[in-house]
């Protein structure tokens, strides 16, 4: 059996790349211990946990000290493009009133600033007795692209040029769509159905050198095959909702446009009808 | 102890040699032996004879890097014992899965077809190829097809998903194909 030759030769292999491999690896006759296998997953766990606590304290500190009238977080967030046509808005505080602060005024055509000074040191609005904070962030400083995440719609996002044509048009059914935005030139688009998902990140690599590191991993578009998709998926072994579904994480490279892969609950095959498409132009 | 001071016992003909051998080695030249025959008492023979060869070899070796001389000889007697044992097909559980693996990598017949290599020239292949390697790679290029490790046991020796050891040893054997077509060898 010629394939024999082959695992037989391998036996005559320079000492250095067996010392390279027995030094490297944990002996399988030991493996990790129990403890550590449950630390591994435990420990992120925890550290994401401590983090919501954190902000959950921090927005119930900020709650009670607004007296209730704290901005919504989700309104705070850069997301749609609005123009905000009214003042900065009031801030409840206990210090005693004292004169307020000229209103910032919008800019023509343009978004309001946020007044630092009227939050910082609490200012209240004259006349006002339980003021509210009453503005909206909605669009990071003009000109500061690395802030900037631009919520889409579908076909929003499809109108893209370069990126907008990777997204698929053929999606497994079942699965509907969530989101899409666009930050630091890369277009995400989100698909879900129950609790499974498919996540897509699209780059152009000619634009951005953020995505260079995925380059060696990924599979090229005219490579696509069951096979290698196959080969970067798995079945979940975590119990509840998650046990056995198919879990993916991988790129494809069509030319110039890295397509970023993160998905669960979508076999192979489907995967692989997904992605196999033809670029128009 | 270090493989300087091994080596200085057994061309001493100490004993301590073999003792401390057996402390340092035993583990991997078990897990090896266990990999290929799958039996318990059979591996522990092949790590008894292990030792014994070495005994035998050095002097007048003196070999450079210990561990590799050590697994070297238990694989060797490790297949010669499988092969004795199984005298049509080699292998079961991860080995004969190795071997089917590594039937990909047979290079076309028909670029060559009259080409006759000694073993010693795919073993010359198999060095360059493994040269050409990321140490990632090759350290799991190795695990599964020199140590025969199951897939499992490399991607829990190397903390890897095993999706990820599986692709890494798709890649590692396509390339593998391509040098050996590269370089007309005929296995």
């Amino acid at each position: 059996m010629k394939a024999n030759n082959i695992f037989t030769a391998l036996g005559g292999v320079e000492d250095r790349y067996i010392e390279e491999a027995a030094v490297a690896a944990r002996s399988p006759a030991s493996p990790a211990p129990r403890w550590m296998i449950y630390a591994r997953r435990l420990v992120p766990m925890a550290a994401c946990l401590v983090i919501l606590a954190a902000s959950a304290l921090i927005l119930i500190h900020r709650t009670a000290n607004n007296g209730g009238g704290a901005p919504d977080t989700g309104e705070m967030i850069a997301g749609d493009r609005k123009e905000i046509a009214a003042n900065v808005g009031r801030v409840s505080t206990d210090v005693p009133p004292q004169q307020a602060p000229e209103p910032a005024n919008p800019e023509p055509g343009g978004s309001v600033k946020y007044d630092n000074e009227a939050v910082d040191h609490g200012y209240a609005a004259a006349g006002n007795a339980s003021p509210e904070l009453e503005f909206e962030i909605v669009q990071a400083m003009p000109g500061d692209a690395a802030m900037s995440i631009e919520a889409l719609t579908l076909d929003a996002a499809r109108a893209i040029p370069t990126l907008g044509a990777y997204i698929p048009q053929s999606i497994p059914n079942g699965f509907i769509f969530e989101s899409a935005h666009r930050a630091d030139n890369v277009l995400s688009v989100h698909w879900s159905h129950s609790y499974d998902y498919i996540e897509l990140h699209i780059s152009d690599l000619t634009v951005t050198q953020s995505r260079e590191h995925m380059l060696p991993d990924a599979i090229q578009s005219g490579e696509l095959s069951l096979e290698l998709i196959t080969a970067r998926t798995y079945t979940s072994t975590e119990s509840g909702v998650d046990a056995g579904k198919w879990m993916a994480r991988f790129s494809v490279l069509y030319g110039n446009v890295l397509v970023e892969v993160s998905s669960k609950g979508v076999s192979p095959e489907a995967l692989l009808d997904m992605l196999e498409f033809d670029i128009p132009g | 102890m270090d493989d300087s001071e091994i080596i200085e016992l057994y061309w001493a003909r100490s004993e301590t040699a073999l003792r401390e051998t057996e402390r340092k080695y035993a583990k991997q030249c078990h897990s090896v032996a266990y990999n290929i025959l799958k039996n318990r008492e059979d591996a522990e023979e092949c790590v008894n004879d292990t030792l014994e060869r070495a005994w035998n070899a050095i002097p007048p070796a003196r070999p450079e890097k210990l561990a590799a001389f050590l697994l070297k000889i238990t694989r060797n007697l490790s297949l010669d014992r499988y092969d004795a044992a199984h005298a049509q097909k080699r292998g079961s559980g991860s080995v004969a899965a190795a071997i089917d693996e590594l039937a990909e990598c047979l290079p076309d017949a028909s670029a060559n077809p009259d080409a006759i290599l000694e073993g010693s020239d795919i073993t010359a292949a198999l060095n360059a190829f493994l040269s050409t390697l990321s140490p990632e790679t090759r350290r799991v290029f190795m695990r599964r097809y020199w140590f025969a490790d199951s897939i499992n046991d490399i991607a829990q020796g190397y903390g890897l998903a095993e999706a990820k050891v599986k692709s890494i040893l798709f890649r590692a054997r396509k390339k593998l194909k391509s040098d050996l077509d590269k370089e007309g060898i005929i296995v």
